[in-house]
């Protein structure tokens, strides 16, 4: 098995109000067409409820950066409570929905992804002493890669959604996972 | 044996109302605007409950590509507390269905279908080498893709039938084909 690290640790982002939750997908999954990243749509739950839809999803799209390296992100999107709405804007009837929202980010980098260092105990022992001390910056590379893409994406879903958002807060995933 | 290459799984469900006949039809449809031969391996409907019926299915669509390539599509249905509801529609009346329904979708990439490398224990070889060196650049990134982005297109076009709120396909143009 390839060995897969955990670097950004359930980040997450909640929401009650009113949002565009086909364009919220929309949005998403054209951030990751745009930048190349290859998309998974693991899970897709829908169910309708007399209060409203309810929708689980879990996306796990992923980039081969490298014929080592392969970043991987994990969102898992909970919404309950779902109720259709418009909203009158300039003349015009706009449909929306109006619901709670929970976004859950994990992200992983992947080393060895074709499992090339694993067949003897000493080869894998060699590629732990290479991945920690002799390619460090190129696993410091996929590792800022991964926080530069998330850290995007998150702010482009708070800016989709109207959210109060800090002006200075471009590194924000790297400062909180790396101090 | 030939070599085969899975696909990562993915599942939709859904709760609502929902007309089971077209969308049976429109995943037949599409099997067949891609040229796969498509197989009904099981279909099963258990006596009914005082919630409904329960009905479990299981296709298989493949494709011979080339003389040594070939694709594997599986679907598998569940659907639970299956009752029809009669709906007016346009001044037009229509059955529909209100179940649960589970669709997990799968498949594989098959190289050497006709097992022609399997007579020698050098031929074995030679295909090992051919598939894992030689060819490996095109078992994933042309075969490879194609299947997976044809399977995600399937995945696509359920998602819009039953219009789920997660419809957006922002890789329709991945292969340049229509879906």
């Amino acid at each position: 098995m390839s060995e897969t690290r955990l670097v950004v640790d359930q980040l997450k982002f909640t929401y009650e109000g009113i949002f565009d939750m086909p364009g919220l997908h929309q949005m998403i999954s054209n951030f990751f067409y745009e930048r190349g990243w290859d998309w998974i749509e693991k899970l897709n739950t829908e169910q309708i409820f007399p209060t409203g839809r309810s929708v689980k999803i879990e996306l796990r799209p992923f980039k081969n950066i490298t014929d080592y390296y392969k970043n991987i992100i994990r969102i898992r999107i909970y919404g309950t409570n779902i109720k259709s709405i418009e909203v009158e804007q300039g003349g015009s009837r706009i449909p929306l929905y109006e619901g709670k929202l929970m976004i859950i980010f994990d992200g992983y980098v992947m080393s060895d992804r074709y499992n090339k260092w694993e067949n003897k105990p000493i080869w894998w022992f060699i590629r732990t002493l290479m991945d920690k001390y002799v390619f460090k910056d190129h696993m410091s590379k996929a590792d800022q890669w991964l926080y530069s893409d998330l850290e995007d994406l998150y702010l482009r879903i708070k800016t989709f959604m109207n959210v109060y958002r800090y002006v200075r807060e471009r590194n924000m995933i790297s400062h909180q996972v790396l101090g | 044996m030939a070599f085969e290459d899975p696909l990562p799984p993915s599942l939709i469900r859904y709760r609502g109302l929902f007309d089971w006949a077209g969308l049976y039809a429109a995943i037949a449809d599409w099997f067949k605007h891609y040229r796969f031969i498509l197989h009904e391996e099981m279909y099963k409907h258990k006596v009914p409950s005082p919630l409904g019926a329960e009905q479990e299915l299981f296709w298989y669509a493949e494709e011979d590509v080339n003389e040594f390539v070939k694709f594997r599509l599986e679907v598998s249905f569940h659907l639970w507390d299956m009752t029809e509801i009669e709906v007016v529609k346009d001044g037009k009346k229509k059955l529909l269905t209100n179940a649960r329904l589970e669709i997990k979708l799968g498949g594989k990439l098959i190289f050497d279908w006709q097992n022609r490398f399997e007579k020698t224990k050098f031929t074995r070889a030679l295909h090992t080498l051919y598939i894992q060196y030689i060819y490996r650049r095109e078992t994933s990134s042309i075969w490879g893709d194609m299947i997976y982005y044809r399977l995600l297109g399937l995945h696509a076009h359920i998602k819009q039938y039953l219009d789920l709120q997660t419809k957006w396909h922002a890789y329709e143009g991945y292969l340049g084909e229509n879906r």
